[in-house]
């Protein structure tokens, strides 16, 4: 990749995006150009790695609060239901005792 | 935290319960709600189902995830035992050990945003002074708010729940492998959540949180 053949010569062009379009750049032909290809190939390969291992962060992250979620859920049912069989109703998103109950 | 070996994961199975759980709660929730809905939603509520177990499990599952997902180095050890006590510390400071099975899982639930929060306080600080990226940055961010909104919707939930003084909820919990208990509050809550040291006070401390 970056490689371009032109009257038999190998030129190294480096490609970047540039307002939602792909650009070349043109970075230079010989040992030069090999060595910046090297240098390029070793960034992407770094930043896949990098990519992977932010991804299996997200992952972990995500798992633990869907697992704090469910938790959280399971806990306000718990409380919700103490609430309402101890003689308190919902109105307008708060608890109010029922009349006529004695806790 | 001390008995983290001997404890089983939380089973997603049990999701479905829950949702069952909540469609009763939903039809109780009314100001006039039907005489056998509410017995409906007593019975599950004391039922050997242990969604109170369940609730302490996963709450002690999501603390364990979350301890496992920082890098600690060479300190491991050490950061651990320092947050568990930091763990044990707010258990202290909101009566723990005297409190009624709810409050006992709500202190718990605010033990566990505290230590999810505390853990994003580090690696945002790690993230955004690192050589992190800017979408990085914004993830850790984010998470960072969401933790402190959670964290502050688990004290207010314990606080409301303190004020209205509730009577203490007899419930059954079955051990694993053991013979039915039939227990009152406090003594149904210790099989059902984290153990806490002995040195806990017994005087009820209010609300009081760092």
């Amino acid at each position: 990749m970056g490689w371009e053949d032109r009257d038999g010569r190998r030129y190294y062009y480096r490609k970047k995006r540039v307002g939602g379009r792909v650009v070349s750049e043109y970075v230079g032909a010989g040992l030069l150009a090999e060595l910046s290809a090297q240098s390029a190939e070793q960034d992407q390969r770094r930043a896949k790695i990098e990519r992977r291992k932010w991804r299996k962060t997200v992952e972990a992250e995500v798992a633990i609060d869907r697992l704090m979620s469910d938790a959280g859920r399971l806990v306000k049912a718990l409380t919700d239901a103490t609430l309402a069989i101890n003689g308190y109703h919902r109105h307008k998103g708060q608890w109010r005792k029922r009349k006529g109950t004695k806790t | 935290m001390n008995d983290q070996a001997n404890l089983t994961p939380a089973k997603p199975a049990k999701l479905d319960e829950i949702d069952a759980f909540i469609a009763v709660l939903r039809r109780v929730e009314c100001e006039k709600p039907k005489p056998e809905d509410v017995r409906e939603l007593r019975r599950l509520l004391k039922s050997n189902e242990t969604n109170w177990q369940l609730a302490g499990d996963m709450m002690q599952q999501a603390q364990r995830n979350a301890l496992n997902s920082i890098n600690f180095g060479k300190s491991k050890t050490l950061a651990i035992e320092s947050i568990e006590e930091g763990m044990q510390h707010i258990r202290r400071q909101l009566s723990y050990a005297t409190s009624p099975m709810l409050e006992k899982l709500l202190i718990e639930q605010v033990v566990t945003a505290w230590l999810r929060l505390s853990i994003c306080e580090v690696k945002y600080s790690h993230n955004v002074s690192g050589e992190s990226s800017i979408q990085q940055a914004d993830y850790w961010d984010r998470a960072l708010s969401a933790s402190q909104r959670r964290y502050l919707r688990a004290i207010e939930t314990l606080a409301r729940v303190r004020r209205l003084k509730l009577p203490a909820l007899q419930v059954n919990v079955a051990q694993s492998g053991a013979k039915q208990l039939n227990v009152a509050s406090s003594a149904a809550s210790s099989a059902a959540l984290p153990a806490v040291p002995n040195d806990a006070p017994n005087a009820k401390g209010g609300d009081a949180i760092e």
